[in-house]
């Protein structure tokens, strides 16, 4: 969904038109839930629970949205707090692993099973890793690479500079070598 | 060469990621929910009751509140009643109170317990039968034997049933429409 389009949809939604926000939710909902699952390493129920806060939210702030910014870039610094704040919530709780972090690997049919075991291994290690790396080091990663969401806009997401985005993927990337790596000689 | 061949496979390992789909049924299950949070009584009611971190469990030590207050009644219309009917006659209704107020009080430790124990929402039916009990017996004096001193008092037994009415409503459409009704049993936030 083009923003354009995005702002057009939030107009209606605030003009009165609350089914509008069902074609917002059902562009947004795969990426948003995919965040979340991805940055909490949680459970999939955790993720929709998140994820059910973060439209929520979204649903309560709309009037105060900037139509002069792009509209996902404002989805997304708001779906960040709430992941961050469920993150410091839950600080002792450890992420999910084992069965439910194999579980969220990928399943490709098309592999030979060998192959397919070997790139299961390989994507729960790296999620294991990603869990390793501080927050905005996750952050910027998955929203970058996993998200593919421009430098510029991840700028504007987080807040920062789009230098200092750029600073934080390397640093990001730097870490998980190192972890990834780690886990290999292991 | 090798330095940037580690950097190259993390950076497109991330790009691989599968992307999982949401369960189905999120979708209406948020749109379900959105009319609940409308205006500035929308922004109150998600303030006081944000669905994911309210885990009917809190509720307990509530409930278990209610019941031992109740108990507490209990014990001391026990230990009291005899000194008053030396002084004045006491009613019938006064009277049922002790054994009326502790058999009741097992309702809401049931359900401190239920809920405790199973991180499930309290069974709707025995606190509605508590709630109904515990009001019909608090208005009866006022209603039924037209005693204003007694009536009072009943009233004064009136915030137990309404607290629990409370947190029945509070806990029930969270727990129970947000996560029974779409196959979730187990409350998130306790799972190991």
């Amino acid at each position: 969904m083009d923003n354009d389009e995005a702002v057009k949809l939030v107009a209606e939604v605030l003009a009165g038109h609350r089914e509008s926000f069902a074609e917002l939710l059902r562009a947004y909902q795969n990426p948003i839930y995919n965040l979340a699952l991805r940055l909490t390493g949680g459970s999939t129920d955790q993720a929709a629970d998140l994820s059910q806060e973060i439209f929520t939210r979204a649903w309560l702030k709309l009037p105060a949205y900037d139509p002069a910014r792009p509209f996902f870039t404002w989805l997304y610094s708001l779906a960040l707090n709430v992941i961050r704040n469920h993150l410091a919530r839950n600080r002792r709780r450890p992420p999910a692993s084992g069965p439910e972090a194999d579980r969220l690997a990928d399943e490709r049919r098309d592999l030979d099973p060998q192959d397919a075991l070997q790139r299961r291994r390989e994507q729960a290690e790296l999620l294991a890793a990603l869990q390793r790396l501080p927050l905005e080091q996750r952050e910027v990663l998955l929203l970058r690479y996993y998200q593919e969401i421009s430098f510029p806009d991840l700028a504007v997401i987080l807040g920062i500079s789009e230098s200092a985005a750029k600073m934080r993927a390397s640093r990001g990337l730097a870490a998980l070598r190192q972890l990834l790596a780690r886990a290999k000689k292991m | 060469m090798s330095e940037q061949q580690p950097e190259f496979e993390a950076e497109s390992s991330l790009r691989d990621l599968p992307w999982a789909s949401p369960p189905p049924g999120l979708s209406r299950r948020i749109l379900a929910d959105l009319p609940r949070y409308h205006g500035w009584l929308g922004h109150l009611q998600y303030a006081l009751l944000k669905p994911r971190w309210f885990p009917p469990a809190t509720l307990a030590p509530v409930f278990m509140l209610v019941a031992l207050l109740q108990l507490a009644l209990a014990a001391a219309l026990f230990y009291y009643l005899p000194m008053a009917n030396a002084l004045f006659p006491v009613s019938a209704w006064l009277a049922l109170q002790p054994p009326l107020l502790a058999m009741l009080a097992v309702l809401p430790l049931l359900a401190a317990v239920q809920v405790r124990s199973r991180q499930s929402a309290p069974a709707l039916m025995p606190l509605l039968l508590y709630c109904l009990l515990m009001t019909v017996n608090a208005l009866f004096p006022l209603f039924i034997e037209k005693n204003l001193f007694l009536g009072l008092a009943g009233l004064g037994l009136l915030p137990l049933p309404l607290l629990s009415a409370g947190l029945l409503a509070l806990v029930r459409p969270l727990s129970e429409s947000w996560r029974t009704a779409h196959g979730i049993e187990q409350i998130a936030i306790c799972r190991p």
